[in-house]
């Protein structure tokens, strides 16, 4: 997938668990892994308003693009 | 699906008890009548059309079961759907090979002359090929659907 998702990242650099983000931003642990582990097809505007909100970032932060 | 041979099996054992109209439309005499020989043939014959029927409770079972776990625009969903198409053309096949034959088998015993083979088509038979055809289409919505429903579940 061209399009990554640095959740794991900002994670990381927010001392946050995957289970507090999944409750803040209001989806599952599971879809939090398919973001985390790029096999989401695509992401709603309202679930990146959530994470940003979240993880206090912009959505360049989380997505990357890379010419593969 | 384990009942179909014994159906066929417990039918052709019998076959002389049966009014004829039920069991085969004949335009021919069977002379000599019903002989153990020709039972075992023509059940053996009939059992083309009765693997069909097996093959179609297969496919019928396998997507129950599907249901059963929640799974409705899967892949193997899709799959069943295109056998159970599948099943409906090779019944009509299968008919239209096991008639000939079980004249064949059913007039051996007649003297010279007095053997038959007979070939029809009915309305059952052309309803088979038009639903098999409509369950063919509705394969390919599904698989549409099987296509949109997992991209539903990747979507956050």
């Amino acid at each position: 997938m061209p399009i990554r998702i640095h959740v794991d990242v900002m994670l990381a650099k927010r001392k946050m668990k995957s289970n507090e983000l999944a409750e803040l931003v209001g989806i599952t642990v599971q879809n939090l892994s398919i973001l985390k582990t790029g096999k989401a097809k695509a992401i709603r505007f309202s679930t990146l308003e959530c994470l940003c909100k979240a993880l206090d970032c912009q959505p360049g932060d989380l997505l990357e693009f890379t010419d593969e | 699906m384990i009942l179909v041979p014994f159906a066929y099996g417990f039918a052709w054992s019998y076959i002389e008890y049966f009014p004829q109209h039920w069991v085969f439309q004949q335009n021919f005499k069977i002379v000599g009548g019903f002989t153990p020989t020709i039972k075992v043939l023509a059940f053996v014959i009939s059992m083309i059309k009765g693997a069909v029927v097996m093959y179609g409770l297969w496919v019928l079972i396998s997507l129950f079961h599907l249901y059963e776990q929640g799974q409705i625009f899967k892949a193997a969903n899709v799959q069943c759907f295109k056998s159970l198409s599948r099943t409906l053309f090779l019944w009509v096949a299968a008919t239209i090979i096991t008639e000939p034959l079980l004249t064949l088998i059913l007039t051996m015993n007649n003297p010279p002359g007095l053997h038959a083979i007979q070939f029809s088509l009915k309305s059952a038979d052309v309803t088979a090929l038009v639903v098999g055809g409509i369950l063919s289409v509705i394969a390919r919505v599904m698989a549409d659907a099987q296509a949109i429903e997992e991209e539903m579940e990747l979507t956050v």
